[in-house]
């Protein structure tokens, strides 16, 4: 069900009450640097002994001046809309469409997608890191993975943990012949600001030593 | 027999659930997780399996998985890596050592273990990422018939 409204309604015109609950509102900034653009939010809500979920969405995605929103009955379901719906906004259908296959595979294999590490992942995907388009898979922990082959014979992977801090590595393939030996591979859990500081270090030495 | 080593010009076969396969259809790192618990990666070692040909080895892991009720989801993957290269790989790393070694069951009598893969950290993903890039498009195979 999408509603088209002019801005988002008030906890009483809706007929519900709104009680903050750890973690909503959940806001995921996609878009820059417009703050009326930027956020995809998911606000809980109650209605009696019933919860909802709303995904708001600014006028970047409706595309057309007006707050849209979509209602669903299970904040997972809404976190994954959402994200996807964030991620198709900016141009990313690919990562978009991948998450969603995802998300049915682990189903199928009894795991479930993580959405805290999800969220953690959209945030990172959709900023502009510079290293191309991932491979993006799961973890047994349902934690998401990103794996980047970086011209040049490089491989960079990222897992997006809780406390947003991301376990990557980098290393050398080997896969291209060198005057210089190729520097030490490295890794580490850290904030990805701190991470991508040292992949890109290393993707420089790999590059001229 | 149960710690015998594999030898290192055998090869062993790595299970990747769907989740852990990239749409180039490689293992990503996370394939090669330890999962909560696990004191090795399991693996089956395949010419334990006395096949003549590789695939009819591999069809015998397949009914080994099905018969412990163990799921195969669409689009897993089972990946071949050979026993000498995943331990040249492990002890390049860090305070890197491993071994392969026979870890048979009543009703998986292939399996087998890499030890040296730690369970958790960047060490875990530096030692998985070390291994995924042993692997080519001729070493996949899909797990299901």
């Amino acid at each position: 069900m999408l509603e088209m409204l002019a801005s988002p309604p008030t906890p009483e015109q809706l007929g519900v009450e709104i009680r903050q609950q750890e973690p909503y509102p959940r806001e995921l900034n996609i878009f820059r640097p417009d703050p009326l653009d930027s956020a995809i939010v998911v606000r809980r809500y109650e209605e009696g002994e019933n919860e909802f979920f709303v995904v708001w969405s600014g006028h970047a995605l409706s595309g057309s001046g007006i707050v849209a929103a979509q209602v669903f009955p299970s904040a997972r379901e809404a976190e994954i809309q959402a994200i996807m719906g964030g991620l198709v906004s900016i141009g990313q259908d690919t990562i978009a469409d991948r998450i969603s296959q995802l998300d049915r595979m682990m189903a199928d294999e009894g795991e479930r997608l993580d959405t805290t590490s999800l969220w953690l992942a959209a945030d990172f995907l959709g900023s502009d890191h510079g290293l191309g388009t991932p491979q993006i898979g799961t973890t047994p922990a349902g934690e998401m993975q990103a794996v980047w082959k970086v011209p040049g014979d490089a491989l960079v992977v990222m897992d997006f943990l809780p406390g947003k801090l991301v376990r990557f590595a980098a290393l050398s393939t080997g896969g291209q012949t060198r005057p210089h030996p190729a520097p030490p591979p490295i890794s580490g859990v850290a904030e990805h600001p701190r991470a991508m500081g040292e992949i890109r270090e290393f993707l420089a030495r790999l590059e001229s030593p | 027999m149960k710690g015998d080593h594999v030898p290192d010009n055998d090869h062993v076969l790595r299970y990747c659930g769907a989740g852990k396969v990239g749409t180039d259809n490689l293992p990503m790192p996370a394939a090669f997780y330890p999962r909560s618990g696990e004191k090795y990666l399991s693996v089956n070692w395949l010419e334990f399996l006395d096949a003549e040909v590789r695939g009819a080895a591999i069809r015998q892991v397949r009914e080994c998985f099905c018969n412990k009720g163990f799921g195969i989801g669409a689009g897993a993957k089972f990946v071949s890596l050979e026993v000498g290269a995943i331990k040249e790989k492990l002890g390049e790393l860090p305070n890197g050592y491993s071994a392969v070694t026979h870890q048979p069951c009543e009703d998986d009598p292939s399996h087998s273990g890499i030890f040296g893969v730690p369970a958790g950290g960047a060490e875990m993903l530096a030692a998985a990422a070390a291994l995924c890039i042993l692997v080519s498009p001729r070493d996949v195979f899909s797990a299901r018939e």
